[in-house]
């Protein structure tokens, strides 16, 4: 894992944050779909050991945002940064071997959990290091173990998928995205598929993921447990980034109208 | 001994060498089908239209002329041009080109019917291509297309069946032969047709076997085998 020092000389523009090192950064970033322009220009800085939480209405732009960061999504234009390295530069990409790297870096929790229905819980989060990291089996699956026990899933590390609830899979996933030792955690959506009633604990885990200082990306619809765990707030409106800051900023006295509507409603 | 009013102690070797022709056909034909469906399915799901266009043009050629064209063309049709196949070779080929769309299509279906989120998840984890294919997406693939794959090995033998019409040697040519000799033809069907329920019923019901095992949950390869045995000592610490 090898931090690289970017020689562009970088033009902050807009709040910046401490001397926090930045895990992730994206410039200028747009992304189109045929006609339909998604992203417009955006800009976005991820500090270590800091939440940034994503909001806005559906179709708004922020998971498209958000999955242009480990390049699930291709962006139109722009800059995309990873630990200082510039992986990302106006259609050019970095080679396939150093990009399957970065995304190590920047693991993903999906909104449909998006397990490997045929492993277990437990191989389900040891595959990516044992085949990825090339970590021994031994060390890989006693690290799983320990990591579903710290996610709360223990009894049920030898359960398929298939056999558990939709809270303890995203658990699951979150063990497995948190086994690659990334630098960040991206979490797109990860609780719109669930009952309410089975949400309460992965927010949980989450919450005790920041509280541990992981670096973390979320997109979500829940205002209160953004407004619990985020150190930045991002609201996105029409492809672009309306309004950012601290909590107090953006989800208590927000400047824009089009924020206040969201946030109330 | 005897069955239906004949004395099939008489004709045990020609049963026997019919069977094991039905075998050596089913097999051959099944392995080239196999290979020949991994590239049909391949070509189906690439993003260059060409491959699409050619693969799926041979797929739909296939599902609409009949198994026993091909085999009359191959054996039958092209000593007219200079080519002259043994009975063996014509027969595998027709088998081998027309299962070969069928298994493609059963392979294509496996293939499609593993999610994109799988295959997201799987990049998102710094996996590269080739370890996601191995080690996520055909392992499920392989899962959903056994149930297809399996049912195509059966009709399979059964097809071995039309080779009658070229002589093949199999059991259907074999059953021809007693009934030409004994003249009870109704007798040595119904014994043939028994024949080929022994054969079929026992490989659909293992292919039933394989997949109620795999259900359950059971590893494929050894590197899984390893992985679950390393899971279920208690080295873990139990929180």
């Amino acid at each position: 894992m090898d931090v690289s020092v970017s020689v562009l000389a970088p033009n902050f523009t807009g709040i910046e944050t401490t001397a926090d090192p930045i895990v992730a950064e994206v410039r200028n970033l747009s992304k189109q779909f045929g006609m339909h322009q998604v992203i417009r220009d955006v800009s976005l800085k991820v500090a270590r050991g800091k939440v940034v939480t994503i909001i806005g209405r559906s179709g708004v732009g922020k998971s498209t945002l958000l999955r242009c960061f480990n390049l699930l999504e291709i962006p139109s234009s722009g800059q995309i940064f990873l630990e200082g390295e510039c992986i990302f530069h106006d259609g050019l990409q970095i080679s396939r071997k150093r990009l399957v790297v970065a995304r190590r870096q920047l693991s993903m929790v999906f909104q449909q959990f998006n397990l490997f229905q045929h492993l277990t819980a437990i191989e389900n989060v040891a595959l990516a290091p044992i085949i990825a990291l090339g970590q021994s089996a031994e060390i890989a699956i006693d690290e799983a173990a320990r990591l579903l026990a710290h996610v709360g899933i223990t009894s049920r590390k030898l359960a398929f998928p298939s056999q558990l609830s939709g809270g303890e899979q995203q658990r699951v996933a979150i063990a497995r995205a948190l086994a690659v030792k990334p630098a960040a955690i991206l979490f797109d959506e990860p609780t719109s598929s669930l009952d309410p009633e089975l949400r309460g604990e992965v927010l949980a885990t989450m919450r005790q993921l920041a509280s541990e200082g992981m670096t973390m990306v979320i997109v979500t619809h829940e205002l209160k447990f953004a407004a619990d765990v985020s150190d930045r707030v991002v609201f996105m409106e029409g492809g672009r980034i309306l309004e950012e800051g601290s909590v107090d900023q953006v989800l208590i006295s927000p400047v824009h109208e089009r924020t206040r509507q969201f946030i109330g409603s | 001994m005897t069955i239906f009013g004949i004395e099939w102690s008489l004709y045990l070797g020609a049963v026997a060498s019919g069977i094991l022709r039905t075998v050596e056909f089913t097999a051959v034909s099944y392995i080239g089908a196999i290979g020949l469906g991994a590239v049909v399915a391949i070509g189906r799901t690439q993003r260059v239209a060409v491959l699409r266009r050619v693969a799926g043009a041979y797929v739909e050629i296939i599902k609409n002329v009949p198994l026993l064209t091909w085999i009359f063309v191959l054996y039958f049709g092209l000593p007219s041009v200079g080519i002259r196949l043994p009975g063996f070779v014509a027969g595998c080929l027709a088998l081998i080109f027309f299962y070969g769309s069928y298994i493609g299509e059963v392979f294509r279906g496996g293939l499609q019917g593993v999610g994109p989120g799988q295959h997201e998840a799987a990049q998102s984890m710094g996996l590269t291509g080739w370890q996601a294919y191995r080690y996520i997406i055909l392992p499920q693939a392989l899962r959903l297309a056994l149930a297809g794959t399996g049912t195509m090995l059966v009709d399979l033998i059964k097809a071995t069946s039309l080779l009658v019409t070229i002589a093949g040697g199999e059991l259907m040519t074999q059953g021809q032969e007693i009934t030409s000799d004994t003249f009870k033809a109704l007798q040595v069907y119904l014994v043939i047709g028994l024949l080929y329920f022994l054969l079929c019923y026992p490989t659909s019901q293992s292919v039933l076997w394989l997949e109620r095992r795999l259900a359950q949950g059971r590893p494929l390869s050894l590197k899984r085998r390893r992985w679950l045995a390393l899971a279920h000592s208690d080295r873990a610490v139990e929180s």
